[in-house]
Order: C-alpha cells, then sequence, then structure tokens
C-alpha cells in the first residue's frame, strides 16, 4: 500500500533526487523521555564518523531529545565508556 | 532527600579483595552522612573508551543511593582524594524519575481499553458452537 504512495523513479535507472524519507525523532516515536548516559548502544547510533555528535538534520531527533542526547553523550564521554575522538 | 545515582571508575591493576573494598567503603562513606544505599553494581572490567594516563582497561562500580547534599559534598571529597579512583560522576535522578513515573502512567492508559476489546469476542466465538450443537 505504502509503494503506490511513493513517486515513481524515473526510467533508466537514474535516482529520483527530489524524494526523501521523512525523518522522524525516535525517542518521541518510542515514548522514551530519560536518555541514559550508560546506555552507550543507544548513544553510538548518535556519533558521526570521527565519534562528534549527529547533528539534528542528520539523524532527524526533535530539539528537546538532542539536548538530552547532547548531555548524556558528554556525560558518557567524561567516564570513557565513549571517545571523545576516533578515526 | 533525592535519588542520586555513582559511578566510579579505578584502576585496573588492583586485586579482587581491593576491588570488592571499593563498593563497601563508599557505601561505608554514604551510610556515615545518614544516606541509604538503594543498589551497589560491579560492572567489571572493561577497555576505555580512550587511554587515561597511558591507561587502557578499568573497573566500573555503580552505586545508587539516597540522601541530602551533604552525602554528595563528602562523596565527593573522597573520591577525589582517592588515588585509585580515576573518574568519577554524581548524577541526581529525581527528574529522570518522574519522566519514568509519567511514561509508565501513559503506558497503562493505553493498554486498558485494549484489554476489554480481547476479551469480549473470545467469550462469543466459545458459546455459539455450544447453543448450535443442542439445537
Amino acid at each position: 500500500m505504502a509503494m503506490q504512495q511513493r513517486p515513481r523513479r524515473p526510467r533508466g535507472g537514474k535516482r529520483n533526487f527530489f524524494y526523501k524519507k521523512k525523518k522522524y525523532c525516535k525517542f518521541c516515536a518510542g515514548n522514551i523521555d530519560v536518555i541514559d548516559y550508560k546506555d552507550i548502544n543507544l548513544l553510538r547510533n548518535y556519533l558521526l564518523e570521527g565519534s562528534m555528535i549527529a547533528p539534528r538534520r542528520a539523524t532527524g531527533t526533535c530539539a528537546k531529545h538532542q539536548r538530552k542526547l547532547q548531555t548524556a553523550i558528554k556525560r558518557a564521554r567524561v567516564m570513557a565508556l565513549l571517545p571523545y575522538v576516533s578515526e | 532527600m533525592s535519588f542520586y545515582e555513582t559511578l566510579i571508575l579505578t584502576a585496573p591493576h588492583l586485586t579482587d579483595e581491593e576491588q570488592d573494598q571499593i563498593a563497601a567503603t563508599y557505601t561505608a562513606v554514604i551510610e556515615g552522612q545518614k544516606g541509604t544505599v538503594r543498589k551497589a553494581d560491579k560492572w567489571g572490567k572493561r577497555v576505555l573508551a580512550y587511554p587515561i594516563n597511558k591507561i587502557t582497561e578499568g573497573v566500573y562500580t555503580l552505586i545508587e543511593f539516597t540522601g541530602d547534599g551533604k552525602v554528595v559534598t563528602e562523596l565527593d571529597r573522597k573520591l577525589k582524594i582517592d588515588e585509585n579512583v580515576m573518574r568519577h560522576i554524581i548524577v541526581n535522578q529525581d527528574h529522570d524519575i518522574k519522566l519514568k513515573e509519567r511514561a509508565d502512567a501513559k503506558a497503562k492508559k493505553k493498554q486498558r481499553p485494549v484489554k476489554v476489546e480481547a476479551e469480549a469476542p473470545a467469550v462469543e466465538t466459545t458459546t455459539a458452537p455450544e447453543t448450535k450443537e443442542e439445537a
């Protein structure tokens, strides 16, 4: 059903550059209000290569949860659970 | 009185007995200031995300406790003095606990109407064939 609503890709194997999958805040969807700094596997998903904190525009996280994520990641970094920098 | 949590990172070269003592010594500190320990958890040895003073491994211990500000200041002071403690963090959990309770209450409200609907049709299906057989 969902396939019909999507705009069709043009023929000839070219990508449709105008169609993007809509991002959403996974914490809002999952009803998660508390982000724990000890939950490293969750926080890893929000680190970019080089272990920088991923921006909202990359992950779709809402402003409220991005703030909580930020403090959680920073706390984890102090305790050497997450790296500050990596190659 | 508030809820707190400390995570203590200690050096890996300690013996097992000394590692066991870490939790015991700091529970004593908390209880000395009229706080109560709710939970003391040992994570064990872990590889650090980055080396601290050329040390690549560490032992984590987590202590959850309740108490007032005096407990926190005393615990923080003792942790800073201890040479075996590489890093430590003390976090107030009052706000988080409130939010969790709210989320649980919301989840319960959502669950209630679903249960009633599920039970009703199940009863009908079991009784219906019996009446047909009798007729």
